[in-house]
């Protein structure tokens, strides 16, 4: 019983720690900052994932979510400008 | 932070941890069904079910049996796609790989971060490798597969890259023309193992179908769901084992190709420019 509660209260907790750091990840002006945000955003949702019995998406989430998309972004970040302009 | 933009945060936080403890104190009715759906049901039943060998997968990963043996189809496409994608990097950068000048062969020891950073990237990197492999060779029994197995085994090239630059990779002969090798051997790989059990109903004049794994009523070609006393899934290990090779190999080709420096691609634009006056 007491397990479930804290599956479900983990959960809402991981899901609005998810949300604040997409917020942050739109308002920040400092690209590099933003990916860093969006792959704890990422970290956020593939612990949901593993608590809903996903273990097979949360492997792929945590190869693409935390390692090659952040990768990928920094890359495009090298090639053009670090900070967003009004 | 400005008073709005504050205010607006609060808004924010404040009603999804509302509607985030709403949902955990199950205020709306329990929202994941309890009990199986027929579809779930008929799946988790069947997968290991050895009493009926016509719709079984030989296989206790229930997600595994799905994505390459019920449902192989979708998979086989989505290969493709991402096949067909990496194949549009390849046209997009398509550049000569530029020659290392001397001064850069100098400096290589000189280039990324401190000697701390790279051993530790190194005794990293041979984690993931063992990890991966791990992740994709057990697909038939535990959580994961090719796709999985191949996208952390990319992390790898992008670790080495950051931590001691591009000529690192180069060193190690991970370069684009080792990379489609590689790449076009797993492709190769689904493609034989797909067309397999073809090739056996012919042979030994029997009746098969494209990507079958285990026997079907009218059509009596199984590949091997035990190899000594190994549960292997029939062709799920080496769908798995093909689809980590391209995977991998075609995530490393892409970074290696992202990874070129700006300058390359300016002086060959320059030169086009010169070239078409």
């Amino acid at each position: 019983m007491y397990e479930t509660i804290f599956i479900d209260v983990f959960l809402a907790v991981m899901s609005t720690v998810a949300l604040i750091f997409t917020y942050l990840t739109i308002i920040q002006k400092d690209l590099v900052k933003a990916i860093i945000y969006s792959s704890v955003e990422s970290a956020a949702y593939l612990l949901v994932f593993y608590l809903l019995m996903g273990p097979d998406l949360a492997l792929a989430y945590v190869a693409i979510g935390i390692g090659i998309y952040p990768a990928v972004a920094f890359f495009l970040v090298k090639k053009t400008e670090r900070y967003e302009s009004e | 932070m400005s008073t709005k933009t504050a205010i607006s945060l609060i808004v924010i936080i404040g009603s999804l941890a509302a509607i985030s403890y709403a949902i955990a104190a199950q205020a709306t009715g329990i929202i994941p069904q309890t009990d199986l759906r027929n579809l779930a049901a008929y799946y988790l039943q069947n997968t290991l079910n050895a009493g009926n060998k016509y719709v079984w997968a030989a296989s206790p990963e229930a997600v595994t049996a799905i994505v390459w043996d019920y449902r192989g189809f979708d998979t086989l496409f989505e290969t493709s796609v991402f096949f067909l994608a990496i194949i549009a990097c390849i046209a997009a950068f398509e550049v000569e790989m530029p020659a290392r000048s001397k001064r850069e062969d100098n400096k290589q020891t000189d280039l990324g971060l401190s000697i701390i950073v790279k051993v530790v990237t190194k005794i990293i990197g041979l984690i993931i490798v063992v990890v991966s492999a791990s992740i994709a060779l057990h697909g038939q029994l535990t959580p994961g597969g090719g796709f999985q197995g191949g996208a952390a085994l990319a992390v790898l090239p992008i670790l080495f890259i950051m931590a001691m630059s591009r000529f690192a990779l180069e060193d190690r002969k991970v370069n684009k023309t080792s990379m489609l090798i590689l790449r076009s051997l797993g492709l190769l790989g689904i493609a034989t193992t797909v067309v397999l059990p073809l090739i056996v109903g012919l042979l030994t004049h029997n009746g098969a179908y494209i990507m079958q794994n285990q026997i079907k009523p009218d059509a009596p070609v199984s590949l091997p769901s035990y190899i000594a006393d190994r549960m292997m899934g029939g062709n799920l290990w080496m769908l798995n084992l093909s689809e980590f090779l391209a995977v991998g190999a075609g995530f490393t080709l892409t970074f290696v190709l992202l990874s070129l420096p700006e300058s390359v691609f300016k002086k060959i634009l320059e030169n086009e420019k010169y070239a078409t006056h």
